[in-house]
Parts: C-alpha cells; sequence; structure tokens
C-alpha cells in the first residue's frame, strides 16, 4: 500500500468527517461528528495550525488523520477501521512518526494521545513506538430524566423485551446521594410499542411487578453494565414480588449499554 | 438569611444565565481555581460562546454582592449508547467557585434545584463530566449522585524532547533518593550517575542529602555510567523496569560502566 502524507486543505472536512465517524462507530459516548462541529472543535480552535492537521491517503482514499494541537495534544486521531492489520499498523506508525516530527519542529517536548484501549492494534504499535500508557480521565454521569432515557432503550430494545408482551411493570425510584429527583414513580407498559409514563404519589397503578431502586443505581445498571442479579443480592434493588425476579432480571439486562465508552481528547470539556 | 456557621459566610448568592458584561468575570474565577494556564479570554469565547448551538443557558455566574464567585459550563450533546442510540445529554465543567464560597453546600440549593429543572426542561436525559478520581470521591459521588463509569479510554504520552527526559529523570531520581538504603548511600557524599537514554542528550543525575537534580553539565566525575532504552524510563514499577533491563541487557541495549567503582561504594554503605 503506497502511503502519502498530507497537511490539511480546505474542504477535507467532509472526508475527515466520515473516516472519523466509521472509525469510532463501536464505540459508546461519542456524538457523531458533523463537519461544522468538527470545523469548531479542530479547525477554530485557538492555537490550531492547519499545518498540523495530517492526513494519510492511498491513491484516492483518506485512510489516516490526525490533529497535532499545543502542547504535543493529538486531539484526534482515526485509522481507517476497514483495512487489514498490517496497512493498519503501518498507517498508524506513519501517522506517529509525522505527529512526532512536527511536535519537534514546535520544540513541544512529548506527544499525548488519548485512544480506546481496547483496540490492540493501536495499543500495541503505540507501544512499540515508545508510548506509555496510563488511565484515562474519571467519566461520570448523573440522571436526570429516568423516562426519557426508558423510552429510547426500549424502544431501541423492543426485540429482546418481546417476552413481556401485555405486562406492566412500576418503577420506584428513591434519590440515594443524589440531591435532586425529579421523577420518583415510572410506569413501564409493554405492548405493541412500549409505554413509560411518570406518576405522580396520587396515581394508583395494579402493576405485575414493582421495581425498586435508586437513581444512582439505575444509571450503574444501563451506563455500567451493572449486574442486576448482584445488586438484587446487596440489596441495592428490591423486586417484587420475589418471583417476578425472572421476568424483571431480562429487562433489566437489555436496557445495558454494551458498547465501550471511549472519549477523544478533542471532546473533553 | 441562610448562614455558614463554619465560614460565617452569608449566603446571598444570585445566580444568572452568560451576558456579555461577565466574561471577564468569569476568566478570572476560573483563573482562580485553575491557574492562568486555563486559557486566556480568546480561548473562553471559542469553547463557549462560539460553540455550535451555544445558547446563554450554558454559562451559569455566580455573583455575591455583585461580584463574580463561581461559574458552571455545560454543552448540549448527544451521547451516543448505540448503533441508532443516542440521548440528548449536558457535559458539563469548567465549575469554579473562589475559595471562600467552596463548601458551603453550592449544588445542592433551592437554586441549583431550579437549574436542574431548567435543564430537563431543556429535554437533557444527563449530565456527564470529566475529573480526577480523588474530587469523583470526595465530591462528584457523595454529593451530587454522579457515578464512573469505566472506560476503554488510555492516555498515551512519549517523551520527544531532551529537556523532557531530563526532567523525568529527575523524578525517578527523587524516588529513588527516597529509598531507605539510597538515602544511606547519599548520606555521606553525593552519588552521581551519568545516564544516557537512547536518542537523547546524556544527563548527570546527582543524589544527595537534599535531593536529587539532572544536569547536561558534567560538574563531576560520575560514579556510574549508564545507556538505557528509551522504554525503561516508561516503567511504572520497579518490576517492570527490572524486566525492561534485563531485555536491554541480553539485546545489548543497557550499557554500563565504572560497574566497579559503584559496586565499592555500595559495598562500603553497606558495611559502615
Amino acid at each position: 500500500m503506497w502511503l502519502t502524507t498530507r497537511s490539511y486543505r480546505a474542504g477535507d472536512e467532509a472526508r475527515v468527517v466520515a473516516l472519523w465517524n466509521r472509525s469510532y462507530r463501536g464505540y459508546a459516548g461519542l456524538a457523531t461528528r458533523t463537519a461544522e462541529y468538527w470545523r469548531w472543535s479542530i479547525l477554530r480552535r485557538p492555537g490550531m495550525s492547519e499545518d498540523d492537521i495530517l492526513l494519510i491517503e492511498s491513491g484516492e482514499l483518506l485512510v489516516g488523520y490526525a490533529a497535532l494541537w499545543t502542547g504535543g495534544t493529538v486531539l484526534e486521531l482515526a485509522v481507517e477501521p476497514d483495512l487489514p492489520a498490517a496497512s493498519r499498523r503501518s498507517i498508524t506508525r506513519q501517522l506517529l512518526s509525522r505527529l512526532e516530527s512536527r511536535a519537534r519542529v514546535r520544540k513541544w517536548d512529548s506527544v499525548e494521545l488519548m485512544l480506546p484501549a481496547c483496540d490492540r492494534l493501536i495499543h500495541r504499535t503505540l507501544r512499540s513506538a515508545g508510548y506509555a500508557v496510563d488511565d484515562g480521565p474519571t467519566f461520570i454521569i448523573r440522571l436526570l430524566n429516568p423516562r426519557a432515557l426508558l423510552l429510547s432503550l426500549t424502544a431501541a430494545r423492543r426485540a429482546r423485551l418481546v417476552a413481556l408482551r401485555g405486562q406492566s411493570l412500576l418503577i420506584t425510584l428513591s434519590a440515594g446521594d443524589d440531591p435532586f429527583l425529579l421523577q420518583h414513580r415510572l410506569a413501564v407498559r409493554f405492548g405493541d410499542s412500549i409505554d413509560v409514563c411518570n406518576l405522580g404519589d396520587e396515581d394508583s397503578m395494579s402493576a405485575d411487578a414493582e421495581l425498586q431502586l435508586s437513581l444512582a443505581a439505575l444509571a450503574r445498571l444501563v451506563f455500567s453494565g451493572a449486574s442486576a442479579r448482584r445488586m438484587l443480592e446487596v440489596s441495592e434493588l428490591r423486586i417484587i414480588p420475589d418471583n417476578a425476579a425472572a421476568k424483571v432480571l431480562p429487562f433489566l439486562a437489555a436496557l445495558a449499554v454494551d458498547a465501550p465508552w471511549y472519549t477523544p481528547l478533542s471532546d473533553m470539556f | 438569611m441562610p448562614h455558614d456557621s463554619s465560614k460565617q459566610k452569608p449566603l446571598t448568592v444570585e445566580a444568572h444565565a452568560y451576558t456579555p458584561d461577565c466574561e471577564p468575570g468569569v476568566l478570572a474565577i476560573l483563573h482562580v481555581a485553575f491557574g492562568p494556564a486555563w486559557g486566556d479570554q480568546a480561548f473562553w469565547r471559542w469553547k463557549h460562546v462560539q460553540r455550535p448551538g451555544f445558547c446563554e443557558h450554558d454559562v451559569r455566574v455566580y455573583r455575591s454582592a455583585g461580584a463574580v464567585i463561581g461559574c458552571w459550563h455545560m454543552a448540549e450533546r448527544r451521547l451516543r449508547l448505540g448503533s441508532g442510540l443516542d440521548i440528548a445529554a449536558s457535559v458539563e465543567g469548567d465549575y469554579a467557585m473562589h475559595p471562600e464560597w467552596r463548601g458551603v453546600g453550592m449544588g445542592r440549593d433551592p437554586a441549583s434545584l431550579k437549574e436542574v429543572r431548567l435543564l430537563a426542561e431543556r429535554g437533557i436525559v444527563a449530565r456527564f463530566g470529566f475529573t480526577s478520581p480523588a474530587l469523583f470521591e470526595r465530591i462528584y459521588r457523595p454529593k451530587l449522585g454522579y457515578r464512573r463509569i469505566r472506560t476503554v479510554t488510555a492516555r498515551y504520552r512519549k517523551l520527544i524532547s531532551d529537556t523532557a527526559i531530563r526532567e523525568q529523570l529527575q523524578r525517578v531520581g527523587e524516588r529513588l533518593r527516597s529509598q531507605g538504603f539510597m538515602r544511606k548511600l547519599v548520606r555521606q557524599r553525593p552519588l552521581s550517575i551519568a545516564i544516557e537514554v537512547s536518542g537523547f542528550r546524556r544527563c548527570l543525575l546527582v543524589m544527595d542529602a537534599q535531593g536529587a537534580r539532572c544536569t547536561w553539565e558534567y560538574e563531576v566525575e560520575p560514579d556510574l555510567a549508564v545507556g538505557v532504552p528509551y522504554a525503561l524510563i516508561n516503567a511504572r514499577t520497579v518490576a517492570a523496569g527490572a524486566r525492561v533491563a534485563s531485555l536491554a541487557l541480553l539485546g545489548g541495549k543497557l550499557r554500563i560502566r565504572y560497574a566497579t567503582r559503584f559496586v565499592r561504594r555500595v559495598v562500603s554503605a553497606l558495611v559502615s
């Protein structure tokens, strides 16, 4: 594969954004990029030079991209995911070499990147190029609108919830550590579509099962892949009646985000 | 008027959304909290008001007696949870409070509840941000109900300048010097080691009773001289360092001079 490296030129945005979105499509946490967002996030960032936005092409095809910012911070790096491993390794090496050269020209002391360590090919390439690896930043989340979250999740996972058709579930939420709880009773009805309603204190509901947990416990179930069975054992959640666990546990398992979470440096706030 | 008895600080705080006149005060409070390295006004304007989709409620300014005492920033983003599934979320940060106003319950007060309701009305489903493990354990989890998400994000770093290598070696020297035996070894007279990291300028690491310093100038004859591969200075533990050193020795990438002189010095420290 014959690779050529060059700096950004006006009009490259659409191809860069398309490569970025293809490269990280399997990860959770990222907003899908648009050209407008990329122009603001990378091109118009104070201190950014167009010379430090590097593109690697194989013929007409854009196969690699990286954006180097002040101090040697690599805001983004993407390598075409659908190429053979040897080609991806070669593109990554070439990008790293060019990034280091640019950083030396600018007299920066180091080159720093934030990448998903689960991409073993990229990880090994970086390690063999002499990069030390450390933990990424601490990513924290707080749930504000559980009804909207459950509506989105149940709509997306409807196929996994067909066994619950005709059933209903009452979810009672407690604030836990969170100082503010805006919704504390939610009714989930499994029919042709799955309906999630916010109930007031005075609204009565006869449900097939009731699930009691804190807002933070719900966040852990959904975002951190916490085991509902384990939470049941340690009383972090309660299912009433006890024998409804067989129905409720698969529902909770279907809610979990199973894609790995990744945040590039450009998305840090 | 609520009153914080521990700090004798009356809680007369007003909060408002972004207005152009608040910019100098907000930047000043960010500099108080994070130092000037946070960035200048051009950076603040790019990050916040020039961001696509910015609205004035994305900046919250806290004032007391007219003075800006704190600020908080957010951006509305789509948070992807999987293929074809995303939710409206707010990514939050640049939260700064003047030191005199920290710990008085901001973030859990009725005004904050109003802000949370405002976020919900905007359709925000979840709030997220980035912090340090220490702040998460001290504030975000116990006081604000945040949960940590395990991510696959890793930080990769490579030193590329002689200055960075020298600083790294100085840190290694400080760590070494704090070990019991090393303290004994350098008590009487300094220990100097010439270190050449492959591809970088040679340094002299001098450890004495006061501390460790690494220079490019050869002020004394070294007690030991070593040539090491770059990978060795990345080792995070003694065991990892020993592994890299062993491999380098076998591969001929670790060179040692004046070993006899150094061993003599170690033995004399052991017997004294």
